[in-house]
């Protein structure tokens, strides 16, 4: 029940003191200060924005936390690829990349991924340096496009198809 | 598939400041680079001339390889065990040897599993540091420490004669 401010600031209940407390008159000692801001109860004329557009804002954590994870995968994956790949660059044997910690915290990173993003990520990277991204690419997808027989570039090959068949990365000119 | 894009992208060739960092002995003059980088193939497929694999025990597909009767362990003894298979015996001598084919086999000093090969031709030494480049380098010693990338220690040393072509 909202309450109608009066000059002093009192409150008036609209029912009769004698009323409620059995023909007792009952007086306040001290009359009640109670401040209301009325913008509150005042419904805003202006449209809902549109949908999407509350993103803009910037302000609200649960419009653009998808957003804001994205940019967080992006930037934990090319860390942990770059640690990857410098620690690793002159080692004799793949099993041990493999077990790199930043190898299995990228393969872990299909937990935040959204929409093929960690495979695209993984397919950009395997198209502009290629290295031995095959098994974190097979542990994320569960699947395997290469042939037994195919060799290292018969596989980055098979992988890149892969992801332009599934619309995840682009199809180049060549 | 359609046909094989070949050709891919290099791995991209760190610089002789970033290799430094990695193998501080590698200064101007101990080392030439000999190639780009590349993930095709390893230190064991360079030393068995063959540039288009990665020699690995217990690898399956087409784009590893280890001779099936060599044991898939990846230890110094099934190193061992494959060079002397090509026809390689032990040595002493660490120096390049005219006439002959040479690998050295170095060694983590911590658990002593292989790390690398290098290979001579009789007249240099020569190495394919990991996905890294080839290279040329004047002696095993430039590898060899504990510090970057360093390989450890030159644990066998095995030649061959080199053959005629």
């Amino acid at each position: 029940m909202l309450h109608r401010p009066i000059k002093s600031g009192r409150v008036r209940t609209g029912r009769r003191p004698s009323k409620i407390h059995g023909g007792q008159p009952v007086r306040h000692t001290k009359p009640m200060d109670i401040s209301v801001n009325f913008r509150l109860f005042i419904a805003s004329l202006e449209p809902l924005p549109e949908f999407g557009a509350v993103a803009a804002i910037g302000e609200f954590s649960f419009a653009d936390s998808k957003n804001e994870q994205r940019k967080k995968l992006v930037r934990i994956f090319y860390e942990q690829a770059a640690c990857w790949k410098a620690e690793t660059q002159h080692w004799s044997s793949v099993s041990k990349m493999l077990a790199h910690p930043s190898y299995l915290r990228i393969v872990g990173l299909a937990r935040l991924s959204a929409g093929n993003e960690i495979e695209r990520l993984l397919l950009q990277e395997l198209e502009a340096e290629p290295d031995y991204w095959f098994d974190a690419l097979i542990a994320i997808t569960g699947e395997n496009p290469v042939q037994p027989e195919d060799d290292f570039d018969q596989s980055v090959d098979a992988w890149l198809e892969w992801g332009r068949q599934k619309g995840i990365i682009a199809h180049c000119e060549r | 598939m359609g046909q094989t894009e070949r050709d891919h992208r290099p791995l991209r060739t760190i610089d002789p400041d970033e290799l430094r960092a990695c193998f501080p002995k590698l200064v101007s003059g101990t080392y030439k680079p000999a190639s780009k980088a590349t993930a095709r193939y390893n230190c064991m497929g360079f030393a068995n001339d063959d540039e288009r694999h990665w020699w690995e025990p217990g690898l399956y597909g087409g784009r590893y390889h280890w001779p099936p009767t060599i044991r898939q362990q990846d230890t110094l003894e099934s190193w061992v065990e494959l060079f002397t298979s090509q026809g390689y015996t032990q040595v002493e001598g660490r120096d390049i040897e005219p006439g002959f084919e040479k690998i050295a086999i170095f060694v983590n000093l911590t658990d002593m599993s292989p790390t690398h090969v290098a290979k001579s031709d009789g007249n240099i030494w020569k190495s394919k540091l990991g996905k890294g480049q080839d290279i040329e380098h004047i002696s095993l010693e430039v590898l060899e420490g504990d510090q970057g990338d360093e390989y450890g220690v030159v644990e066998r040393v095995m030649r061959r004669p080199l053959k005629r072509t």
